[in-house]
């Protein structure tokens, strides 16, 4: 035990000491003082607290300052009560553009200033770029990892705040300091045992976590040396043996992860992560007390280079290739990362430079490769690792005296403990940790797992239920559609941090809709958004219907662990805003009165039409149901188009044209269409789609010295179809010469069909102006040369039933003879040769004119060429298409479910000199005789409801027979049944007469909503960097101080905000902002949400700047 | 009054013009001079508002354009510094900087006082070969930059120079001989592209400029306009004049030249527009390619920096960054006509255009505009330098990365450019050796980054207005030349890593003045 005489004796210089201390310390001494933050990254929290000790010899009070442990200041499991000079709550942030040290007052959201005598907000000085902070739990010291001078810094807490304690007391006269004084603060160089020291720099460092047992009163109070040993490190706690406090520290450039004695810096054990020998891996080994370092950092003067030493990184090159899957860089690991289990037996650290995580197990004075699951493999190109933290409260009680923090949500089983990895792809992986305490191998969890192939009346027995082993065994079977990986991804965010909360509350609205309950995990993205994941939610059950609490009608399924929360888990109203509530139509699609349709059928389960709950219970079947939604949890609120002929993607203005010879027997020509912007295969283009070469519209869409030329002759548009102009030059003389040998293509709508597609090239020929719904319904079933156009347009009454080509099958064409004008092909279309004749197309022969017309890149789109487009407003990923392996050509990828075609492509197109529609689906679907709208639906119910878990895995044709022969009905009706990842639907009508251009439009309301912290409009944040859960709970303070439900108040670093005049922010500067973890949002009394505080909701206080 | 501005400040029309109406104003108000059409010319040994830096393929010059960005002169310039001979060798920065340090003895074999004040300059009527140590820190050496300013390489320009490339002819390439260079300026005052050749002396010990036909060499006169690049009479891939030229679109501001193939590409701040200019022969326009960036709300589009990282026509890889949008794509020059590279026209270089490569890189931090890009293909990492916030975005380029953002980095405040250094060894790169270096014009800081880990390594306290950095050749020095924009000078940085002064100024050319003598 220290001796408190000398305590007092170095205690009386603290005074004066202090502020020479703030302005002249030995280690970087600070520039002029501000009162704000400064790209801030880090924050901890300490308590720390005034206390009477006794008096004096004049029978004065001998009061005391002294970090104290957490649960001094907020008792885990009750209400916290006021605060008072005893129990003082702060905060500490690191400012790294300054290193600096700010504190905050947490109990009144103040920054503290450290030296009053002085003015301004004065701050205490770390190193240089303290990136990290921790706290020990003795609430005694700080300690950052200075990542631009390779030290730490390790702070008195109690010492650094005693002024303002001080001063807030209104005392006669300082406090007695305890500990050594000064330094308040220590820069601590970590060397080897030998006392040499590491010229790397720090990235992390962490204190261990400590037995503060002993703690509980202010004879406890801090000193030179801790009164809490690390937890397991001594069978009695009350009688702490060590003399120093410890850290793991990790150390990149060295590829080390060390155990250091504070405020010594001496290493007591460390252990190396190199790449094993075969580059697959990675191994763990020994390096004791006395580490060697290959490489040297820059460490801005604070340690003098070696005369001899390399460039920093200066290893030598090896060959990287990231795309080795697990990546493991032979030039080093680069552990950085790290976060301790509660019970500090066992740390796990993040690898830079390898797809792993690394488990040490700690013991007394010494790092312990574990038995088991040393390394945990990051599946799926995951890179490295740029954070990693457990699924823990720090403060969460637990039931051992001295000791705290847990597992939020880990249940009785202990099962759901992970650890969050924010990994070097954008993703954030789950591992669970669970495992290991069972005698097994942590391991990877797949976070997109399908909730619909896992359902659960499945997952009760099964324990995957919390963790779905990405490689125990390797299953892709059952990860959601279009899923990359099985990590999480957030909008093209990137995720920053992660802190896990257990709002779990005996509150009576804990199941209600609009209330977060349950554990989850807190994602903080690059935008500031804090989403949540799925721990171990409370099912939301009820609803509120005019104040009147009821069973939800359609009740939340549980959803998986590690899934993105659902905010629109709420009852159907009639008045629901488009963004809100489950997935329905609010409205009946908008199609054309003639020609293809959605189906409407009359379902009469509200999980099949939210909309069925708000009818009257006279008339159960009031709404028709025109899509259905097998998978709720997929859904996304979007407008979608089924378009004939859509386009698959563009305006593209990159395109390269050039005319090529295709067959230099028959000298006929193709264009041939290269674009380095873009991956056709990719992009989902198949041949027998086709190019509309889109040209200009206006001037600014051409280059310096050119304009936008478009035919005197033509029309602007061609029914639905536009006839723009093309670029050409503004010299009088060229542009003549231009717009005669252009003139053909000026006059046409020029659409040319894609023969062959490859990744990198497209060849085009002219695309034939074909009635495909009469092909499709009519030529089918007639003789050659029979007239196929429909009464209704005149335009076509010269279309027949032609060959157009050997094997291609009857289709409906329009025959013409080249150079003639009569029979005159429609507007905007020319006559050109075939191989079985001549016909109408849309577009003109193409001739050696186009080297003068497309000598630009110039702007086109693709169309899907007789198929109905089914597309979305949202950013759905779809299946990129391929090429084949062997021809290199595009082929459909089967999974990419965006069109409904008319037509099977080759091999099977034609069959008997007929185009072969759509395979029937199978099982069938009986449709005969009467072709009712009401009758029909009968028929398609079973196979579209919400319950059937079959799924239609691609778009089929149901062909209407006859009720006597059995027999399909020629000529239809046709329907085609189609399913992508959110839609079911039956497109009806498919013989109806199809012009150039069709769309059928429904907006998707509700669907899912990943839940976010609300985000009030005056709160802003851009350049978040932390988040961290808080021992202070947003519960009012409570008299009674009982055991109930804490609900902690959580903490989002922000280096920088914008200074933008239209959010009246005049600055810009780093702040800490307060997250309300559920609280009334106002708009909703039936809503307790999490939402970030601001000036007005927080009286004041937050956030902190 | 202070007359300097950023960068950004600069761009718009209303800016210049109100610079050149403090100019006028300043130049009545307080030297009394008539408002003649020749103006006030341009000193030929001062730095004034630099804009651009470069380092000779010897290490044996830097060239510093001088933007006149407060029109205190009718013209910017172009000047030669002069590095010391143990500066090539990696040993020391300048001779005189050498001379001021102490020898063996302990002595320094120059004696160099302290500076009178923080705020010291020396004046014009002051001998030009004096140095100071600085008062506020004793490491940095400011010095007068005329005595280290090369007679007979300085020309004249025109205003607002803001971007610099050193072409060295294929030929020279070949056998290694570095006298002959072509430097390239983008001047946005008058929209051109100037060049200029300068000859190197067999002993390297001087250089001459020359960018006016028929003047003497090493004259100090006005480039003329066949040095100027600013149109051509032909369109792309046709020899047939046209009636009305193609103009070099305004606003020329990052340059990007491909060596191999003598060509330069020319991203212009207005208009989102890329230029393409052939260095075969005399330079020339070869056309302005649009559409390079979608424009942003309001409809604006512009390009703040170009990256070359892969060469030739068919193959190559230029980086552009917008001026608006958070984004940033690739192009390349594409040659018209047959794909087929053996025709004999497929790699013409004025039978080109500038089509999407497909690389684009989108940031997901809200804000605008980016000012830099640097793709590392070796640790298949690209970075992006983000103006507002200030963040360097890393993004993941694997096969299986789909340039998906995965590292922010939050910067200083005020952005302007990334560089990196060493730069990419065609002969083979592990990519482990690189740092970036971002210049912040507000903040007045470098930082240094590594990319590797990735993490903020050092912070070079540069002063104000840094706008660019130079480097020397590879293995001709560990210094880095910082372009003080708004301090009048120019810094020279230390990189050496066994040395205790590793990224810290040592050497000031030019005292630091926010406004030039």
């Amino acid at each position: 035990m220290r001796s408190r005489s000398a305590v007092a004796a170095g205690a009386l210089m603290a005074g004066a000491a202090l502020a020479g201390w703030l302005v002249g310390c030995s280690t970087p001494t600070p520039p002029i003082s501000l009162h704000n933050l400064e790209r801030p990254t880090d924050v901890v929290f300490s308590c720390v607290g005034l206390s009477v000790t006794g008096t004096d010899d004049s029978g004065q009070p001998t009061l005391e300052v002294s970090g104290r442990p957490m649960s001094e200041c907020h008792v885990p499991g009750r209400f916290d009560k006021p605060p008072d000079l005893a129990h003082r709550t702060f905060g500490f942030v690191t400012n790294t553009a300054r290193g600096e040290l700010s504190v905050i007052n947490m109990d009144t959201g103040k920054l503290v200033d450290l030296d009053p005598s002085n003015p301004e907000t004065n701050v205490a000085p770390l190193g240089v770029l303290p990136e990290q902070i921790s706290a020990s739990d003795d609430g005694c010291r700080i300690v950052s990892a200075n990542r631009g001078s390779c030290d730490l810094t390790l702070v008195d807490t109690g010492a650094l705040v005693m002024p303002q304690l001080a001063l807030e007391g209104k005392l006669p006269k300082l406090p007695t300091q305890t500990g050594v004084r000064p330094p308040v603060s220590q820069q601590v160089v970590v060397r080897t045992a030998s006392g040499k020291p590491l010229k790397v720099a720090p990235y992390e460092a962490w204190f261990l976590p400590q037995d503060t047992s002993a703690l509980t009163t202010p004879e406890h109070a801090c000193g030179a040396h801790p009164s809490a040993d690390p937890i397991g490190w001594n069978p009695d706690p009350t009688k702490p043996a060590e003399t120093q406090w410890k850290a793991l520290v990790s150390f990149p450039s060295c590829n080390l992860v060390a155990l250091v004695d504070l405020p010594s810096g001496e290493i007591v054990d460390s252990v190396q992560v190199v790449p094993s020998s075969d580059g697959t891996t990675v191994d763990l080994v020994p390096m004791g007390a006395e580490p060697v370092c290959a490489e040297t950092d820059f460490c801005n003067g604070s340690i003098p280079p070696d005369d001899t030493s390399a460039p920093d990184a200066g290893v030598a090159p090896a060959a990287i290739n990231p795309d080795q899957d697990p990546f493991v860089n032979p030039a080093g690991t680069r552990p950085g990362p790290m976060t301790i289990r509660p019970g500090g037996e066992r740390v796990y650290v993040g690898l830079g430079q390898a797809a792993f995580v690394v488990a040490l197990d700690i013991g007394p004075g010494q790092l312990r490769r574990p038995a088991m699951g040393a390394t945990i493999q990051l599946h799926d190109h995951a890179l490295g690792v740029n954070r990693v933290r457990l699924s823990i409260d720090p403060y969460k009680a637990t039931g051992i005296p001295g000791q705290h923090g847990g597992f939020v949500g880990e249940g009785e089983l202990r099962d759901r403990q992970y650890l969050y990895v924010i990994a070097r792809d954008g993703t954030l992986r789950i591992v669970d940790v669970s495992r290991s305490t069972r005698g097994l191998k942590d391991t990877e969890c797949d976070a997109n797992i399908d909730p619909a192939k896992f359902p659960p009346g499945e997952r009760d027995s099964d324990p995957r239920k919390t963790c779905w082993p990405v490689d125990d065994p390797a299953d892709a079977d059952h990860r959601l559609a279009l899923a990359q990986g099985p990590g999480l991804r957030f909008s093209g965010l990137v995720p920053r941090d992660v802190a896990a909360v257990d709002l779990t509350s005996l509150d009576p609205r804990n199941d209600w809709e609009g209330v977060l309950d349950g554990a989850y995990a807190f994602v903080l993205t690059s935008n500031g958004a804090i989403f949540i994941v799925n721990i171990a939610p409370t099912l939301r059950d009820k609803t509120v219907v005019s104040g009147t609490v009821l069973p939800s009608p359609i009740a939340e399924v549980e959803p998986l662990a590690n899934s993105l929360r659902d905010r629109n888990i709420l009852t159907y109203t009639t008045s629901m805003d488009a963004t809100t509530g489950p997935p329905r139509l609010d409205l009946d699609p908008t199609a054309p009165v003639l020609g293809p349709t959605l189906l409407g059928i009359k379902a009469s389960l509200v999980a099949d039409n939210v909309r069925l709950a708000a009818c009257a219970t006279t008339n159960p079947l009031c709404v028709l149901t025109y899509a259905f939604f097998p998978q709720r949890s997929a859904v996304q609120r979007q407008t979608w188009n089924v378009l004939w002929q859509g386009d698959v993607f563009g305006p593209s203005f990159s395109g390269n044209f050039q005319a090529v010879v295709a067959n230099r027997a028959t000298a006929e020509r193709r264009l041939a269409l290269s674009d380095l912007g873009v991956g056709f295969c990719a992009a989902g283009v198949l041949p027998g789609d086709f190019v509309t070469l889109f040209g200009c519209t206006a001037d600014n869409q051409c280059g310096p010295s050119q304009v936008c030329k478009r035919s005197d002759s033509a029309p602007e548009s061609v029914g639905t179809l536009n006839v723009n102009g093309l670029c050409m030059l503004t010299d009088a003389e060229k542009q003549a010469q231009q717009l005669s040998a252009c003139a053909p293509l000026l006059d046409s709508v020029r659409r040319y069909e894609i023969v062959d597609a490859t990744e990198t090239l497209l060849s085009l020929r002219p695309r034939l102006d074909e009635i495909v719904s009469s092909t499709f319904a009519n030529c089918a079933h007639a003789s050659p040369g029979a007239p196929c156009g429909p009464s209704n347009d005149p335009s076509r009454s010269e279309f027949k039933c032609l060959n157009v080509e050997e094997g291609g099958g009857l289709r409906c064409v329009q025959p013409c003879v080249v150079g003639q004008t009569s029979p005159a092909c429609r507007s905007g279309r020319a006559c050109v040769d075939y191989p079985r004749g001549s016909f109408c197309a849309d577009a003109p022969t193409i001739d050696d004119s186009f080297g003068q017309c497309l000598n630009q890149l110039t702007a086109y789109k693709v169309g899907a060429g007789n198929a109905f487009l089914v597309q979305g407003t949202a950013p759905t990923p779809y299946h990129p298409g391929r090429p084949d392996a062997t021809t290199m050509k595009c082929v459909a990828d089967p999974d990419r479910r965006d069109r409904i075609p008319l037509f099977r492509t080759k091999p099977t197109a034609t069959m008997g000199n007929v185009r072969q529609p759509l395979p029937e689906c199978d099982p069938a679907v009986e449709v005969k005789d009467d072709f009712s709208a009401d009758a029909v639906g009968a028929e398609f119910l079973s196979r579209m409801t919400t319950g059937n878990p079959q799924v239609i895995a691609a778009p089929c044709l149901v062909q209407t027979k006859d009720k006597a022969t059995d027999m399909p009905v020629n000529g239809g009706p046709y329907y085609a049944l189609f399913q992508n990842r959110e839609l079911r639907f039956v497109l009806a009508n498919l013989e109806a007469y199809l012009g150039d251009s069709l769309q059928i439009t429904f907006d998707v309301h509700g669907g899912f909503q990943p839940d976010t912290v609300l985000i009030p409009g005056s709160v802003q944040l851009d350049a978040p960097a932390r988040i961290v859960v808080s021992p202070i709970d947003s519960q009012g303070q409570a008299s009674d101080l009982s055991s109930t439900h804490e609900l902690p108040f959580l903490f989002v670093v922000d280096q920088r905000r914008l200074a933008r005049a239209n959010a009246g922010v005049s600055a810009t500067r780093g702040q800490v902002l307060r997250v309300y973890s559920r609280k009334p949002t106002g708009s909703d009394a039936n809503s307790l949400l999490p939402v970030y505080d601001d000036l007005t909701s927080s009286g004041g206080l937050w956030p902190v700047q | 009054m202070r007359f300097w501005l950023s960068p950004a400040a600069l761009l718009s029309p209303a800016a210049l013009a109100s610079l050149a109406a403090v100019a006028v104003a300043g130049a009545v108000a307080t030297t009394g001079c008539g408002l003649n059409q020749e103006g006030i010319g341009p000193p030929a040994d001062r730095i004034f508002y630099p804009g651009a830096i470069t380092v000779d393929s010897t290490g044996s010059f830097l060239y510093v354009v001088n933007s006149n960005a407060d029109l205190r002169f009718n013209d910017g310039t172009v000047v030669a510094i002069k590095l010391g001979s143990a500066d090539r060798e990696g040993t020391g920065v300048s001779d005189v900087l050498l001379s001021a340090r102490p020898d063996g003895s302990g002595k320094p074999a120059k004696f160099r006082g302290i500076c009178a004040d923080s705020k010291f300059v020396n004046q014009l009527s002051e001998p030009a070969d004096y140095c100071c140590w600085d008062t506020l820190d004793h490491n940095i050496l400011n010095c007068d930059e005329r005595q280290f300013m090369v007679a007979g390489a300085a020309v004249k320009i025109g205003s607002f120079g803001s971007a610099l490339q050193l072409q060295r002819p294929q030929d020279d390439m070949m056998t290694r001989d570095d006298h002959r260079q072509r430097l390239l300026v983008a001047v946005r005052g008058n929209a051109s592209v100037t060049w200029i050749d300068a000859a190197v002396a067999d002993d390297q010990s001087t250089v001459s400029f020359t960018c006016r036909d028929g003047s003497p060499v090493g004259a100090f006169d006005e480039c003329d306009l066949a040095h100027r690049v600013s149109q051509t009479k032909t369109a792309p891939g046709q020899p047939t004049p046209l009636a009305e030229p193609i103009l070099l679109p305004e606003e020329p501001y990052a340059l990007a030249l491909d060596q191999s193939q003598d060509l330069l590409y020319v991203g212009h701040l207005r208009g989102g527009y890329l230029s393409a200019l052939n260095l075969a022969d005399a330079p020339a326009l070869i056309g302005a390619f649009g559409g390079i960036f979608p424009g942003d709300i309001n409809g604006s589009t512009g390009v703040t920096s170009l990256t070359l990282t892969a060469e030739r026509i068919n193959s190559g890889r230029i980086y552009a960054t917008s001026r608006y949008l958070p984004r940033a794509g690739a192009f390349a020059a594409i040659s018209l006509g047959p794909v087929d590279p053996d025709a004999s026209n497929a790699v013409n270089n004025s039978r080109i255009f500038l089509g999407n490569a497909g690389d684009s890189f989108a940031s997901p931090l809200n804000g605008a505009e980016v000012r830099g890009i640097q793709p590392i293909p070796a640790i298949h990492r690209t970075f992006l330098l983000q103006r507002t916030p200030p963040a360097l975005i890393g993004f993941n380029t694997t096969n299986s990365g789909q340039n998906v953002a995965a590292d922010i980095l939050e910067m200083c405040n005020g952005p302007t450019f990334l560089h990196m250094y060493p730069p990419f060894d065609p002969d083979g790169d592990s990519g482990l050796d690189k740092r970036l270096f971002v210049t912040c014009f507000e903040a007045g800081q470098v930082y240094v980054v590594d990319p590797y880990v990735p993490k903020v390594v050092a912070i070079i306290e540069v002063g104000r207005g840094p706008a660019g950095l130079a480097f020397p050749p590879q293995g001709s020095g560990n210094r880095a030349y910082v372009v003080g924009f708004g301090s009048n000078n120019v810094s020279v940085v230390d990189l050496d890593p066994t040395s205790s002064t590793r990224y810290h100024v040592i050497q000031r050319i030019g005292f630091p003045t926010p406004v030039p003598r």
